[in-house]
């Protein structure tokens, strides 16, 4: 077992923000899975997987000052990162480059690297596959319809533009049904007048 | 603050990641900017997002890739060692400014203030007198001298000549003097453009590098279309196709399909998307129906990424004559007639 295999998801972050190769293999050791899971459930191909796998990592060694160790959360900033530059692929071959802008360390900051809220409650990857039971029951519990507006989008990259056409339905009702997914998913999780 | 509901709306299309661009770009700056939100929804809202991938059934990827990570990180290496040699320069230099410019100001100031006591201090008559005698006397004292040095001439010597050298060498070392430090400005002045004109060179091949990699899998991605998109390509190449437009029969499914006929040719190409998954032993069948006889032209299963599916011949039916094209499901053994459930029909309008 490594010195770091101890060490919390957030405490190996502030360590890659030293330049601390080691914590970076830690942290490859213990997200690798579900990313490259998440990426080869976006991208199109395992070699694209593969590569935007490579990628995602890079830009945590490289970006990772951008994470607020303080007050921030972990695990939902390297999914977050991942799941971002994989459907950024996506859109890529999706529609013509030129809508899309150049990928160059601007746009990286602003598209790739997850703009999170202020102030979170900090989680790491083994809290998170602790609610795998209940996300699982929640999701179930949702409409067919908001179950498909929620993979169109997380999973396919879908813009409330593009499922508007899609779906054939005026944008403001997809901006809505998108919304009461998301919000009976809230309330199913995170029920009212319990904390967890 | 924008009503409750949209900012709940943008909240949650922002966490989906499926806000367009320009929306995009305006919530954020309206975060960047610390506008006002419902910061705990907004926190949950993302936590509950980012839960979404734990639902997946967990793989490995291949162990050679963290050998590529290491590597990618290696050429990022030298990036990083550059901007922190930059960065103690940056702090080094100013430094070192920071104490010369004040000594160099205090200095100033003095010599300045020097000056200004030399103009400020008016001169009494007196001492005007004074000067201007002094003047014109040190004038004729000059004159005299300059008179007696040329009546005076006398042939050099040795130590005169030498006398009269020693100023020369020192011109000349002071020259030699100069030149050198020119050439050792020079020099650092060509080693440290080098140095850095590498260091960019090297950062603008990794970035060509990567950017190869990406062109790669563009590439790849572009070629992984055509090949997809190849039949449907070789069969527009027949003159005189007609289309079929298939519709689903149960609208929980969004199943879609057209069927492509060159009849004069007897072949006939299928384009189905998102067929539902079929249960174990059974097949998609595509039947064509004229006078109340159904002919199976097509068994076939659906493949992950498949969409195009070719008849291999079509019996000889004219096109005011098909009556109905049906797609069922059927026992993987295939059937005689259409017996399962029919997923997509059409046909041509009647007139």
């Amino acid at each position: 077992m490594g010195k770091y295999s101890n060490y919390s998801d957030t405490q190996l972050l502030r360590e890659i923000g030293n330049y601390n190769s080691r914590a970076l293999e830690e942290l490859y050791t213990r997200y690798s899975p579900i990313l490259y899971t998440l990426i080869k459930k976006i991208a199109d191909d395992d070699k694209t997987a593969e590569y935007i796998l490579v990628e995602v990592f890079s830009i945590i060694w490289r970006k990772v000052s951008n994470f607020d160790t303080e007050n921030s959360n972990a695990y939902v900033w390297i999914i977050t990162l991942a799941r971002n530059r994989a459907i950024d692929t996506v859109r890529r071959n999706r529609r013509d480059s030129s809508e899309m802008g150049f990928y160059d360390d601007e746009y990286e900051n602003r598209y790739i690297v997850p703009t999170l809220p202020k102030k979170m409650k900090n989680m790491d990857l083994e809290t998170a596959l602790g609610y795998q039971g209940k996300i699982e029951d929640a999701l179930t519990r949702l409409s067919e319809a908001q179950q498909y507006i929620i993979h169109l989008s997380y999973y396919e990259g879908y813009t409330l533009d593009e499922m508007s056409k899609k779906l054939n339905l005026p944008i403001e009702v997809v901006r809505n049904k998108v919304y009461l997914a998301m919000q009976d998913l809230h309330n199913l999780l995170f029920p009212k007048g319990n904390g967890d | 603050m924008p009503d409750s509901t949209i900012i709940y709306e943008m909240i949650s299309a922002f966490v989906l990641g499926c806000m367009d661009k320009e929306n995009y770009d305006y919530f954020k700056n309206y975060i960047d900017n610390n506008g006002k939100l419902p910061l705990n929804d907004f926190s949950e809202f993302q936590i509950l997002v980012s839960l979404i991938p734990t639902l997946l059934e967990i793989s490995k990827p291949d162990p050679k890739l963290k050998d590529l990570v290491a590597k990618n990180i290696l050429s990022y290496q030298e990036e990083i060692k550059a901007k922190i040699r930059a960065d103690k320069t940056a702090t080094k230099a100013s430094t070192k400014n920071v104490p010369r410019t004040k000594t160099k100001t205090v200095s100033n100031n003095i010599s300045s203030l020097k000056k200004q006591t030399k103009h400020s201090v008016p001169k009494t008559n007196a001492e005007e007198k004074t000067e201007n005698k002094n003047k014109a006397e040190h004038k004729a004292a000059n004159t005299s001298a300059k008179i007696k040095g040329r009546r005076n001439k006398k042939p050099l010597t040795l130590e005169s000549t030498e006398k009269i050298k020693t100023p020369q060498i020192s011109k000349s070392s002071k020259t030699i003097w100069y030149l050198f430090l020119l050439v050792l400005i020079i020099t650092i002045a060509a080693s440290i453009y080098l140095y850095f004109g590498k260091i960019n060179l090297e950062n603008k091949t990794a970035k060509l590098n990567r950017e190869i990699v990406l062109l790669k899998a563009e590439m790849r991605k572009e070629s992984k279309y055509i090949k997809a998109n190849k039949k449907i390509v070789d069969f527009l190449d027949y003159n005189n196709i007609d289309i079929i437009n298939l519709q689903k029969k149960d609208n929980s499914i969004n199943t879609s399909g057209k069927l492509f006929i060159a009849f004069n040719k007897k072949k006939a190409l299928l384009e189905a998307e998102n067929l539902p998954v079929l249960p174990n032993g059974k097949v998609f069948q595509l039947w064509l129906i004229t006078n109340d006889i159904s002919y199976p032209l097509l068994k076939f299963t659906h493949e992950q990424g498949q969409k195009f599916y070719t008849m291999p011949k079509l019996p000889y039916v004219p096109k005011s004559e098909v009556d109905l094209i049906r797609i069922t499901v059927e026992p993987d053994s295939g059937s005689e007639y259409p017996t399962g459930n029919t997923i997509l029909f059409g046909g041509f309008p009647k007139k």
